[in-house]
C-alpha cells in the first residue's frame, strides 16, 4: 500500500516537473567564459530578481541557495544594490565610475537616465554589437530617451512606463456608488473632478479612506504635463505654469485634510495598498506588478485587496519612470550584457514570457499585441486586460521635459512644497528658495 | 669563531632602525589616509573642479580665492554653521552642567552613594549604543502620523484622538515633528546630551579624583560646606579637564553629521534648521553637481572656524596663576 502511495506520488512529481519544464523558457548560451564575475550595478533587487527567475534557467544557470548566480560557462553574475532615496544609487555609482571600478552594466532611471546617456561612461550599444534596427519593435520614446547627444544610443529598456489610475473596487461602491471602470473614469476624467472626488471620499469615509495617499503622488503625473524641462538648453532653471498649480493642488489637498498624507515610498504609502486608507494610486506598468502585488497582502483573489483594484485612464496620460539597461565604459564581458540586453529587450519570445509570468508591460510591440490578442486578463484587477489600456496611453507618451537633473530638483522642490503646504512660507518665497537651493547643488545653472 | 665575533660586535649596535621600522606602518596609514587628502583639500579649495548634473567634468581650473568668496556670499554653509553651533550649544550646556552635578555627587565622601558603579553603567551606555541606531529610534518616535509620541498626546487628550480629523475641525491634531525645525533641532541636541554626557562625567570625575583629600580635608576642617568646597576646590583644579572637554566636544560638535543626517526626512522643510556643515558638504560633493572645489572650501571654512574657537577657550581658560609665576621667574 505504501509503496504504491510512493509510486504515485513520485509519479506526480515527475509529471508536474515535466509540466512545468515543457513551460520554462529556454534560449541558447554560447557565451565564452571570462574567469570574471559580472557585476551590475543597480537600486533595488528588481533585475537581479529578473535574472534569478528568468535568464538564469533560460540559458541553463544555476542559482546557488546563497543567491550567487553561475551561468553555464562558470562566470558569475554580481550585484552591487544602492537604494535610490536620497540619491545615494547616484552617489556610488558616480564614484565607482569615476574611481574606474569593475563595474560591467549599471541600470538607469527616467529621473536620471540622460546623465548617464550623455555621458562618456555609457558604451553606444554599437559598440558591443547591437544595431539601432534590432530596436525597431521597442516603443519609439524609450528609444529616443537613450539617444545622447551624437545620435548614439546607449541604453535599452525592458519596460515601457505608461501610467495608470488605479481604484479599489469595493471602496469605490462603497463610498461613490461606482460599479465599473468606466463610471469610475467619470470621476476622475481631469482634475477639477478629481478633486471633487477627493473630497467626496473623505465626506463619505469620515476620513478613514482617502483618494490618493499624498500629493506627491500628483506630482508624478503632472509633471509630465509641463512645457519644458526643469533646465533648458542654455541652463536656466524652467519654473513651468504647472508647478504654480501644483503648489496650490498640494496646499487645498493639504487643507482639506483630502491625502492619506502617505508619502511616496514610505511605509504607509506601501501598507496603503493592503488596507482601507487608501483608494486610489496612479502607477505606471512596473508599478502594478512590482509595488502593488507585493503590497496587496495576497497572491491569490480574496486574499487581501488582490483582485479588488482596477484600472483606468485617470485625469490626464503621463508616464512615470522607466528603468534602461546600460554597457558600462569599463565593461570587460561585452558578449554577455549584449545577451543580457536582447533576452530582456530585444527578443520577443523572451519577453512574452518575461511579461506573462510578471505581469510587467514589456517594451516590446509585437509582443504586447500577440498577448492582448490571444485574450489577456490579469486577476489581480479582477479580470480586467490592463495591458490594452498601457497600450492606448503608450504612444502619447512625452519624454520633452525629461532631463537629468530631475531627481535632484524634485527632492528640492519637495522640500519648499512641504514649507508652503505646511503654512510655513508664501508661494513666492518658496519659489525664491527653491530657485537659490537649485543654483547652489547645480552651479552650472542660472535661475532669472 | 667568526660569527661570534660578530655577535659581539653587533651587541653596540644601535637598534634604532627596527624602532623605526615599526613605526612605519603608522606613517604609511597617516600618509595616505590623512595627510595626502588634507593637502588635497587645500589644493581643491582653490580649484572649479566638478561633475555637472548633466555628467561632464569641469576643471581643474585655479580660481584663486574664488570658492571662498562663493561659499561665504551665497549658498549655506554660514547657514550650517549657525545650525551647527546652535545644536551643539543647546546640547554642550546642560550636558556640562548635569556631569559635574553628577561627577560631584559619585565623589563626594560625605554623600557615599551606593550602587556607584551600575549608576555610572547606565549614565555611560547610551555611549555605546550607535548614533544611528538612537536617531532611527527618535525619528520613529516623531513620526507622522501615528508615531509613539503623536499617539501619546492623542491618548492624553492634549491632541484629537482622531489622527485623521481634518484641521480645521479639531483644536490640535497631530504633528509633523520631523518638518518643524525646532522639534527636530532639539532632538538631534538632546540625542548628543544624552550619548556624551555620561562620557564627560567619567572624565570630570578622573578629574576629580586626582585631587588630593588632603585638601578636602583641611577645608572640611575649617568649617568649609559641601557647596563651597566644590566651588573654590573642585572647580579651579580641574579646569584644564573642563577646558580638555570643552575642545573636544566643540571639534566633534562642529562635525555633528550623523544624528542630524539621519533626522532628516526626505523633503523635510526642517532642513533649512539642521543642515550641518558637514551634511552641507556631503551635499556639494555628492549629490546634484559634484563641486568638488566648493566643498573643499566650506571644510576649510570648518577646519578655521574650529581652529579659532579653539584658540580662544584654550586663551580664555589658560591657567593664569602658572603664567605669573612664569613671569615672576622671568623678573
Amino acid at each position: 500500500m505504501k509503496r504504491i502511495a510512493s509510486m504515485v506520488l513520485a509519479i506526480a512529481m515527475l509529471l508536474t516537473i515535466g509540466l512545468a519544464a515543457a513551460e520554462a523558457y529556454t534560449t541558447d548560451f554560447d557565451v565564452p567564459a571570462t574567469g570574471k564575475p559580472l557585476v551590475i550595478y543597480s537600486w533595488n533587487d528588481e533585475f537581479q530578481g529578473m535574472l534569478k527567475n528568468y535568464y538564469i534557467p533560460a540559458v541553463g544557470g544555476t542559482v546557488e541557495d546563497d543567491g550567487t548566480m553561475i551561468l553555464p560557462n562558470g562566470d558569475k553574475i554580481e550585484f552591487v544594490i544602492n537604494p535610490n532615496d536620497g540619491g545615494v544609487y547616484q552617489q556610488k555609482l558616480d564614484a565607482a565610475l569615476s574611481a574606474g571600478e569593475k563595474l560591467d552594466m549599471f541600470l538607469m532611471e527616467a529621473d536620471y537616465a540622460l546623465k548617464y546617456v550623455n555621458s562618456d561612461y555609457t558604451l553606444p550599444l554599437s559598440e558591443i554589437g547591437i544595431t539601432e534596427d534590432a530596436l525597431k519593435d521597442q516603443y519609439p520614446y524609450t528609444v529616443d530617451v537613450a539617444r545622447d547627444e551624437n545620435g548614439a544610443i546607449k541604453g535599452s529598456s525592458w519596460q515601457a512606463a505608461p501610467g495608470l489610475f488605479l481604484y479599489r473596487r469595493s471602496l469605490a461602491e462603497k463610498y461613490l456608488g461606482v460599479k465599473t471602470p468606466e463610471e469610475m473614469q467619470e470621476k476622475v476624467k481631469d482634475w477639477d473632478t478629481f478633486l471633487e472626488t477627493a473630497r467626496e471620499v473623505a465626506k463619505a469615509s469620515e476620513n478613514a479612506t482617502k483618494l490618493i495617499p499624498s500629493n506627491g503622488d500628483v506630482w508624478q503625473v503632472i509633471r509630465t504635463k509641463r512645457e519644458s524641462p526643469w533646465v533648458n538648453d542654455d541652463l536656466e532653471l524652467v519654473i513651468d505654469d504647472q508647478v504654480k498649480w501644483y503648489f496650490d493642488f498640494a496646499k487645498t489637498l493639504r487643507d482639506e485634510n483630502l491625502t492619506a498624507n502617505a508619502n511616496p515610498w514610505s511605509e504607509a504609502w506601501n501598507a496603503g495598498i493592503g488596507n482601507d486608507s487608501i483608494m486610489g494610486y496612479f502607477f505606471s506598468t512596473w508599478g502594478i506588478q512590482w509595488v502593488m502585488t507585493g503590497n496587496c497582502g495576497g497572491a491569490a483573489p480574496g486574499e487581501g485587496t488582490y483582485g479588488d483594484w482596477a484600472a483606468v485612464d485617470g485625469p490626464q496620460p503621463y508616464y512615470w519612470g522607466g528603468t534602461w539597461l546600460a554597457a558600462a565604459s569599463s565593461c570587460e564581458n561585452k558578449p554577455l550584457v549584449k545577451d543580457i540586453i536582447e533576452y530582456f529587450t530585444i527578443e520577443e519570445g523572451s519577453m512574452k514570457d518575461y511579461c506573462l509570468k510578471s505581469k510587467d508591460y514589456v517594451n516590446n510591440t509585437v509582443a504586447i499585441q500577440n498577448i492582448i490578442d490571444a485574450g489577456f486578463t490579469f486577476d489581480f484587477l479582477g479580470g480586467q486586460d490592463h495591458y490594452s489600456l498601457f497600450q492606448a496611453v503608450t504612444p502619447l507618451i512625452d519624454t520633452s521635459t525629461m532631463s537629468p537633473y530631475d531627481q535632484n530638483i524634485n527632492m528640492l522642490m519637495d522640500t519648499e512644497v512641504n514649507s508652503y503646504v505646511n503654512g510655513d512660507k508664501d508661494f513666492d518665497t518658496a519659489i525664491a528658495d527653491f530657485k537659490n537651493a537649485v543654483v547652489d547643488m547645480f552651479p552650472e545653472i542660472t535661475a532669472e | 669563531m667568526k660569527n661570534m665575533a660578530t655577535g659581539r660586535k653587533n651587541k653596540s649596535v644601535s637598534y634604532a632602525r627596527y624602532g623605526y621600522l615599526f613605526i612605519l606602518p603608522f606613517f604609511l596609514v597617516y600618509i595616505v589616509f590623512q595627510a595626502y587628502p588634507l593637502i588635497n583639500t587645500f589644493y581643491l579649495a582653490f580649484q572649479k573642479y566638478m561633475l555637472t548634473g548633466a555628467g561632464k567634468w569641469v576643471g581643474p581650473k585655479f580660481v584663486g580665492l574664488d570658492n571662498f568668496k562663493n561659499v561665504l556670499t551665497k549658498g549655506y554653509a554660514i547657514r550650517a554653521l549657525s545650525n551647527t553651533s546652535i545644536m551643539w550649544i543647546i546640547n554642550f550646556i546642560p550636558q556640562i552642567f548635569l556631569a559635574l552635578l553628577l561627577a560631584k555627587w559619585f565623589t563626594d565622601t560625605r554623600m557615599r552613594i551606593r550602587g556607584q558603579g551600575l549608576i555610572k553603567v547606565l549614565v555611560f551606555m547610551p555611549n555605546i549604543i550607535t548614533a544611528a541606531s538612537i536617531s532611527v529610534l527618535f525619528y520613529s518616535l516623531m513620526a507622522y502620523p501615528q508615531g509613539p509620541i503623536n499617539s501619546l498626546l492623542a491618548t492624553l487628550g492634549v491632541i484629537d484622538a482622531n489622527i485623521y480629523a481634518n484641521p480645521g475641525t479639531a483644536a490640535l491634531v497631530a504633528v509633523r515633528f520631523l518638518e518643524k525645525g525646532w522639534y527636530t533641532r532639539i532632538a538631534i541636541a538632546f540625542i548628543n546630551f544624552w550619548m556624551w554626557y555620561g562620557n564627560t562625567m567619567i572624565v570630570l570625575i578622573s578629574g576629580i579624583l586626582g585631587i588630593s583629600p588632603t585638601l578636602y580635608e583641611a577645608a572640611e576642617i575649617d568649617g568649609a560646606t559641601s557647596g563651597q568646597s566644590f566651588r573654590k576646590i573642585t572647580i579651579p583644579l580641574i579646569k584644564p579637564i573642563i577646558l580638555y572637554t570643552l575642545v573636544t566636544s566643540l571639534i566633534g560638535g562642529m562635525q555633528m553629521y550623523d544624528v542630524s543626517a539621519l533626522m532628516l526626512q526626505d523633503g523635510s522643510p526642517a532642513k533649512a534648521m539642521i543642515q550641518t556643515n558637514t551634511m552641507y558638504i556631503m551635499e556639494l560633493v555628492y549629490s546634484g553637481t559634484k563641486d568638488y572645489g566648493r566643498g573643499a572650501a566650506v571644510s576649510i571654512l570648518l577646519f578655521i572656524v574650529t581652529a579659532v574657537l579653539s584658540l580662544i577657550l584654550f586663551f580664555i581658560l589658560r591657567d593664569r596663576d602658572e603664567n605669573m609665576v612664569k613671569r615672576r621667574g622671568q623678573k
